[in-house]
């Protein structure tokens, strides 16, 4: 939250009455507080403080005393150009080849933003939007327009009749996108399919908030709500002119104290180690470096997660203490991941769950900051998923959070569903997105997929 | 379907017999629908999708895969809460069987959760006071986390009891978030 906190800092500077808006450069977004453990000394340093006292008092776990450093220097945005200020930020640390447009913080009244814009560089292969949030609140991009006027996402879908996807996914999106709850994330395009135009994309934000419906088959209810949020556009530009074929992953590990693991025995864990390798042989077969690995201990009372959603819920208080950790995808292993956030009745046991399909990027400490695993103790022998399904299921989850969606979906009710990438054979178990997730193999089209994901910093540019 | 139930009461009778330690039961002697839903790895099927690969008494054919020792870990504890979405008589026996035989740690911590939280009623915090007496530290914890889904006072009740004799840190941490939670 102290990222958060920041960027409504330098909203509040660059962002006033007048709309304008500031570019800043991945690195003042994402770096700050390092809490880079793989030494060992230092495993816990920034998690035990200040934030977490309140994440285990059930507060949000914001920590707003203590914003990030290299935001607090940023300069105020030009606006001399009738408000549409691109200052460029770069530090002397930031990897080229990404840029980040802050959109400001929207005060949407009757659950939309209204009409939001930015221009895409000539150079730019992929962007996508990220919306930071409130509690218990649901975001979806919809109305996503681009230059040439065709429409990715359709107004209002999530309460379409027509989506099948309900207010979750956009199945009806040409980009398909999924809703978010205190975050929402967005990757355009996520799919050879769809065509990245340089000129002025127009969307807008959906805010709504959702209750159980009247029986077990009935559908949940939406309600638009009024809503304040934050936005901003990252933008993939590499030299290149293509999506790169390589790229670098930061990776970071939370150990809740599940299964007996700290960010120090996992670093010598046998089972662990083997998964983590197994996580980054997949990686590297789509040409990306996962790089560095970091461990961190996640003290602050939740080793177990049973709820993913609304006031208070485990996800979010588990997530939000990721605020100033480095760039990268934060993996927290828990005990048990038990799924009740369906209106309908009942719950179950999920090995794995992400905050988003893209989950929020460049940025740490959001309710959605991160990727549950699940680590019961299970003697081996017993058909436990470790090594090799553990280290799939982090790959696979971490692959939602960068942007896939499940190759294939379960055949229940009516057609089943694919992917939107026409390079993954339908029902391959074998694929990492596979819902049932038996193997590791990302096609070339998922891994260009991911390698757009301003997460992953193009190598070499 | 009715085929698929025959079948499952079978195995069920095979594996309540004792015969699991003869010979035991294999991953093709279930519904091979039930199974694939459990294999699902990050979705939560719906009363209805479940509907859809279970015969009329899915609880049974759940619980048949609940027990069935020659399965992978996920698929078992994985059917064990999904019973959470029969809350009926022999879905309670079943939990309270499952947490008083089964030996895996994650299996039996499901087993008491789901019994707890699914039902929510009278008996169910009769069943977690029983349980709290436990010396298993993860028993307790599915109690005191379980407590925090079921409503009124007696819930409460028994979470503040509690903390005044747990002596675990942690779980005494957890039952003060449970208390707060569920304000």
């Amino acid at each position: 939250m102290r990222l958060l906190g920041s960027l409504i800092l330098f909203c509040v500077i660059s962002c006033s009455s007048d709309g304008s808006r500031g570019r800043l450069n991945v690195s003042d977004v994402s770096s700050g507080t390092a809490l880079d453990a793989a030494d060992g000394a230092d495993s816990s340093t920034g998690v035990d403080g200040g934030d977490q006292t309140d994440v285990v008092d059930g507060s949000d776990g914001a920590d707003s005393g203590d914003a990030a450093t290299s935001l607090d220097s940023v300069d105020t945005a030009d606006a001399a150009d009738g408000g549409v200020a691109s200052d460029s930020l770069d530090g002397p640390s930031a990897p080229s080849g990404i840029v980040v447009e802050d959109l400001g913080t929207i005060q949407a009244t009757g659950g939309t933003s209204g009409t939001l814009s930015f221009t895409t560089p000539e150079n730019a292969v992929s962007f996508s939007i990220t919306v930071e949030g409130e509690d218990g609140v649901f975001y979806a991009v919809d109305n996503l327009r681009g230059p040439d006027g065709v429409v990715l996402a359709p107004g209002s879908w999530p309460t379409n009749i027509a989506n099948q996807g309900g207010h979750i996914v956009c199945l009806i999106c040409d980009n398909r996108l999924s809703s978010g709850e205190s975050a929402h994330g967005v990757l355009v395009p996520n799919s050879p399919n769809v065509s990245m135009l340089p000129g002025t994309w127009t969307f807008s934000v959906m805010s709504f908030t959702v209750s159980a419906g009247g029986s077990a088959f009935g559908a949940p209810t939406v309600e638009l709500t009024d809503s304040s949020y934050d936005v901003r556009v990252s933008f993939l530009e590499p030299e290149s002119d293509a999506i790169p074929s390589e790229g670098v992953l930061g990776l970071n590990l939370w150990f809740t104290g599940s299964n007996g693991l700290s960010a120090e025995s996992a670093q010598t864990d046998e089972r662990l180690q083997a998964a983590v390798l197994r996580f980054i042989e997949t990686y590297a077969s789509a040409g990306i470096t996962v790089s560095p690995v970091r461990y961190f201990d996640l003290d602050i009372g939740i080793d177990t997660v049973d709820s993913l959603s609304g006031a208070g819920n485990d996800f979010e208080a588990l997530a939000s203490a990721t605020a100033g950790a480095d760039a990268g995808v934060n993996l927290i292993f828990v005990e048990e991941i038990v799924d009740g956030s369906s209106p309908l009745s009942g719950f179950g046991l999920i090995l794995g769950i992400a905050g988003g399909i893209p989950g929020p990027t460049l940025g740490q400490g959001t309710g959605r900051s991160a990727v549950l695993i699940r680590t019961a103790d299970v003697p081996e022998g017993a058909g436990l998923e470790i090594p090799a399904n553990l280290g799939n299921t982090m790959a696979h989850e971490a692959g939602h959070y960068l942007g896939l969606f499940h190759s294939s979906e379960q055949a229940l009710f009516g057609p089943q569903l694919h992917d939107p990438i026409p390079d993954t054979a339908e029902n391959d178990n074998q694929n990492l997105m596979h819902f049932n997730n038996l193997g590791n193999i990302i096609s070339e089209q998922q891994g260009a997929v991911i390698r757009s994901n301003p997460w992953v910093a193009p190598e070499g540019e | 379907m009715k085929l698929q139930f025959t079948w499952c009461g079978c195995l069920l009778a095979f594996l309540l017999s004792g015969g699991a330690s003869v010979a035991r039961a294999t991953i093709d002697d279930h519904n091979p629908g039930l199974i694939r839903v459990l294999s699902a790895i990050d979705v939560v099927p719906t009363p209805a999708q479940l509907a859809e690969v279970t015969g009329k008494h899915p609880e049974r054919e759940l619980y048949a895969v609940a027990l069935d020792a020659s399965l992978r870990e996920y698929l078992r504890s994985r059917a064990t809460s999904l019973l959470s979405m029969y809350p009926n008589s022999t879905s309670a026996f079943y939990l309270e069987e499952l947490a008083e035989i089964v030996h895996l740690r994650s299996l039996r911590w499901m087993a008491v959760y789901t019994r707890i939280r699914a039902f929510a009623d009278e008996a169910a915090i009769k069943f977690a006071q029983s349980a709290l007496a436990s010396p298993a530290t993860r028993t307790r914890h599915a109690v005191i986390r379980a407590l925090r889904w079921v409503p009124g006072a007696a819930a409460s009740n028994v979470l503040t009891a509690q903390l005044e004799r747990e002596t675990d840190t942690r779980l005494r941490k957890t039952i003060l978030r449970m208390l707060r939670l569920r304000q």
